[in-house]
């Protein structure tokens, strides 16, 4: 099935990078160049995804979310040059799904519009029956299984590392302090740990995120520990 | 020539006043004294002749009383007995015997036979002895003809003098018959040949009172009658010996007048040498007061600082202190005395006439007295408090009406009106309201004024204040007005310089997007050429960078100027330093760095934003990855204090650091001066603002290769750290390239 992406920005050089890259992707790609014209697309196509400046003429990104979560559901990936920490928060406030600011790693774009369009269409926000299977975001782990899958692709995590994991997944937006972590995976960790926590919580962020920079879900809150942000 | 530079010796000058004052001053007073007692109207003789009379008047009149006493003890009478009379006879003689005195005496009776004489030409004999030869009327001698000669007087010009003179002079008193000398048998004896020896001593064996007459030289004979009974009397008289054998007060005082009167003129030519000198001298001084070298600037001393006046003063009470020094001769030898206080006096004139002649020439001797400078005070503060007034009448009417009604109050009570009480009773409480009033607005204003210093920019209520201490706080709230209007103004311009900057990034981001990704698409395509693939490699990197330095400033500009905000909660610190560990340990390892760390087993909480504190620690540790020399260890501490935690992080510069760590720290500077390498130059400052913003001190030191940063955060719950003073020069706006 091939999804509908709209690319709303004012700069015509920026949408046409972005139909390149994601015309590889096998997706079919719309364009506006302010929010009305996105507003209207959005009215006349059927739109699973769309990609979203703010700072445009005409109707600004912001109000078109606005405008948008009056009628529709559909994911709304941010993309924008505002990089201020109260600007991503506004914005994801105000309705939308995530938040990419310019310049971007396009590689970065194409995986996050693949996760949205997963959540949304394939995953579709249903509980997980098994009282032993735990979803953040796009991250699933079955502890009967002792598997973790992100976006459904199954990721390679050792024993402490999985340990980890599973301590922050059961207790969602819980800090534990790398103290509490180790006393908790004590039994997991290797004899002379040669990594400590944080270097095992870097690596788990390296799998899981799709920018360990500035990851999603597996946060550190410096100076006091870690967190799963669900 | 060389006079001329001799007068212009100060010193030189001011010591031939001295010799001057002091020379003539001893002389005068010499000269004066020698005036007194007659050297100037009177001959040597007469002069000696009344001294020595006096002298010799005492003597006499001693042994007067000494032969009353021999009279009431029987001496003269006829049944004393031998041994008695000699026993008293020497009581007597003893004291006058020719080594004593050059005094001596005879007693005699009316028939002039010698009853007692202390006469010796041997002053070895005793008195007794001599008494007994006269008594027996035979002097025996047992001195060789040698010895008489050398007993006999010596030659002697001055004395034969002496004998001229007293030949011509009558020593006797009036009421006695004295022996009259001629000259020639003097003469006569003086130069008596050795042959006359034998005829001398013949002579010494004649009775006493030949002997007295020829022999011996008697300067001066007083006869004094001592009445023994009704019947007779007995003659006391006393004679100087011409030549004097012993030292007494004779010899004394022939000398002394001698040399007096030999000197007598020398006093006076001294006495006006130094007066001249002294003249001369202080004259010179006086000319030249004032002046150094040439006569054109003059130039006050250190006396000329004292005013005039009190100068004045203190010279009429040292002036005090000295005249008695020439007036009342009780503390030293007369004329040292007299030559002190004359110069005491002389240089305190000197001074005193040397310090006004300064003051007129440098024309401060009025000016410069104490009289004038108080006058001028007061004219000064009275003109003051005549301008204050107009200001102050408010004040001084209501005081005055208050102490007129006070009088008026008094008056009614003593002219025993109850009403008096009335009006003292109203005054009391009309002052108390006042004086609390006064007070409460007082405390308003010290209030207010503490706020405004504190930097609390509240106004202050204006609702009970009266008067001028209304106005003085309006003042107060419109300084405080202006002040937070400067403040907001301030904080205006940094907000809109930070929103600026953030839009200019923004903007700058945008084409930035397009270029980054445009270049990745180049990147991915296939070019003949193989220059082009590198081409756009260089493209990549630099655009890249340039991401990373929008980045970068806009953050900066947020630390510096403060509109970061800032959310403080309570961290780890030990917790941090683990996490920046783990993220950074691989990137260590890539680098050949070894981390060595040392960091306290306990918690070190801290009141900070973790996340801009790890955004100070990431930018220090990408530092160290960036510029750390491969294979070296990187140090890091963790210390803590009582108020404060330090962190340290030490590692060896890669490249020879060629900047202080001043520079370091400034915006835009790099480890490396040819900016070869990534990064923006900002990551410093940005870590040193972000430091300052948690309330803590960043500090860099380079010891050589070794680079140290070096971070000073409060413990919790301290005082933040006081800020170095010194900030970075370079803001952004002059600094960022755009």
């Amino acid at each position: 099935m091939k999804y509908n992406i709209l690319i709303c920005d004012d700069e015509k050089d920026i949408v046409n990078a972005l139909k390149i890259y994601l015309s590889q992707e096998d997706y079919i790609l719309h364009t506006a160049y302010n929010g009305r014209q996105a507003l209207d697309v959005i009215e006349r196509e059927n739109i699973d995804i769309i990609l979203l400046d703010i700072m445009m003429p005409e109707m600004d990104g912001l109000e078109t979310i606005t405008k948008l979560r009056e009628h529709y559901n559909l994911p709304v990936i941010l993309l924008t040059a505002k990089s201020e920490d109260t600007d991503k928060i506004l914005g994801l406030n105000l309705g939308a799904d995530d938040y990419i600011t310019k310049p971007f790693n396009a590689m970065e774009v194409i995986a996050r519009v693949r996760s949205q369009l997963r959540r949304y269409k394939q995953l579709g926000g249903a509980p997980s029956a098994s009282p032993s299977t735990y979803q953040i975001g796009n991250i699933m782990l079955d502890n009967s299984e002792k598997t973790v899958t992100v976006d459904g692709k199954a990721v390679n995590l050792t024993p402490t590392e999985y340990a980890i994991l599973f301590l922050l997944m059961k207790n969602p937006n819980k800090v534990f302090s790398p103290e509490e972590i180790y006393v908790a995976v004590r039994g997991e960790l290797p004899y002379g740990a040669e990594g400590t926590i944080a270097v095992h919580v870097r690596h788990i962020r390296e799998k899981i995120e799709i920018n360990p920079a500035e990851p999603r879900f597996l946060k550190a809150v410096w100076g006091q520990g870690y967190k799963l942000e669900g | 020539m060389k006079f001329t530079k001799l007068i212009q010796n100060k010193p030189i000058m001011i010591l031939t006043f001295f010799v001057g004052l002091s020379l003539g001053g001893a002389n005068f007073y010499q000269r004066q004294n020698l005036s007194n007692l007659g050297y100037y109207r009177n001959s040597f003789s007469e002069i000696y002749q009344s001294r020595i009379k006096n002298l010799c008047s005492a003597d006499i009149s001693d042994i007067q009383e000494r032969m009353e006493n021999l009279r009431d003890n029987g001496y003269f009478d006829e049944s004393t007995s031998e041994q008695l009379r000699n026993q008293l006879a020497e009581g007597v003689l003893s004291d006058y015997t020719a080594d004593k005195t050059n005094f001596f005496f005879t007693v005699h009776d009316m028939n002039d036979n010698v009853l007692l004489s202390s006469y010796t030409d041997d002053y070895q004999y005793s008195a007794v002895e001599i008494y007994q030869n006269l008594k027996t009327e035979t002097v025996e001698t047992d001195l060789t003809e040698e010895e008489y000669q050398t007993f006999q007087l010596p030659e002697n010009a001055n004395i034969l003098e002496e004998y001229e003179y007293m030949d011509n002079v009558s020593f006797e008193d009036d009421n006695s018959s004295g022996e009259d000398f001629s000259s020639q048998q003097i003469d006569e004896e003086y130069n008596a040949p050795m042959e006359e020896v034998q005829q001398i001593d013949e002579e010494y064996n004649a009775p006493m009172e030949e002997v007295l007459n020829e022999e011996n030289l008697m300067m001066h004979h007083i006869t004094y009658e001592i009445p023994v009974s009704d019947d007779g009397s007995y003659y006391v008289t006393g004679y100087v010996r011409s030549e004097f054998y012993a030292s007494d007060k004779y010899s004394n005082l022939y000398s002394t007048v001698q040399k007096n009167y030999k000197n007598r003129y020398i006093y006076v030519g001294f006495a006006i040498l130094g007066g001249l000198l002294t003249l001369f001298s202080g004259l010179v001084l006086l000319a030249r007061a004032g002046y150094r070298d040439e006569f054109s600037t003059v130039k006050t001393g250190f006396t000329e600082k004292i005013p005039t006046d009190v100068f004045s003063v203190l010279i009429l009470c040292a002036l005090a202190v000295h005249i008695p020094l020439i007036d009342d001769f009780v503390y030293m030898p007369r004329t040292l005395q007299f030559m002190v206080g004359v110069d005491g006096i002389g240089a305190l004139i000197l001074w005193y006439a040397h310090s006004v002649i300064v003051r007129i020439r440098a024309k401060e001797l009025f000016s410069n007295t104490f009289c004038f400078r108080a006058l001028r005070g007061i004219y000064h503060l009275t003109r003051r408090t005549a301008k204050a007034v107009p200001s102050m009448w408010k004040t001084l009417v209501p005081i005055g009406i208050f102490d007129l009604l006070n009088l008026f109050g008094v008056y009614c009570i003593a002219e025993n009106a109850e009403f008096g009480l009335f009006i003292l009773i109203l005054l009391y409480f009309l002052a108390h309201a006042m004086i609390f009033g006064i007070l409460y607005n007082l405390h308003i204003l010290e209030k207010g004024g503490q706020n405004m210093a504190d930097g609390i920019l509240d106004k202050i209520p204006e609702k009970w204040l009266f008067g001028r201490f209304l106005k003085h706080a309006r003042n107060l709230n419109s300084i405080s007005e202006g002040m937070n209007k400067a403040v907001t103004d301030k904080l205006k311009s940094e907000m809109f310089r930070t929103e600026l900057i953030a839009n200019v990034s923004h903007d700058i981001k945008t084409p930035l997007t397009s270029i980054i990704n445009y270049t990745d698409l180049l990147s991915k395509m296939n070019f003949e050429d193989k220059q082009a693939s590198e081409y756009i490699d260089v493209l990549g990197r630099q655009s890249a960078r340039l991401r990373k330095l929008t980045e970068d400033v806009l953050e900066a500009s947020k630390a510096t100027t403060g509109t970061a905000t800032v959310h403080k909660e309570k961290i780890d610190f030990r917790v941090l330093i683990e996490q920046i560990e783990g993220e950074f340990i691989e990137k260590f390892n890539i680098n050949h760095l070894t981390l060595v760390s040392s960091v306290p087993e306990h918690p070190l909480y801290i009141m900070a934003d973790g996340r801009q504190l790890w955004r100070v620690l990431d930018n220090l540790f990408n530092n160290v990855c960036k510029y750390a020399m491969s294979g070296t260890r990187v140090y890091l501490n963790v210390t803590e204090s009582e108020n404060e935690i330090t962190f340290m992080l030490r590692n060896i510069s890669a490249t020879e650091l060629n900047l202080s760590a001043e520079e370091l720290m400034e915006r835009f500077v790099r480890g490396d001066r040819s900016r070869n390498t990534e990064g923006s130059g900002l990551g410093l400052s940005i870590a040193q603002s972000l430091t300052a913003l948690q309330g803590g001190v960043m500090e860099l030191q380079i010891d050589g290769d070794l680079f140290k940063a070096i971070i000073r955060l409060p413990q919790m719950n301290a005082e933040p750290l006081s800020q170095p003073t010194q900030q970075p020069t370079v803001s952004i706006a002059k600094g960022c390239p755009a």
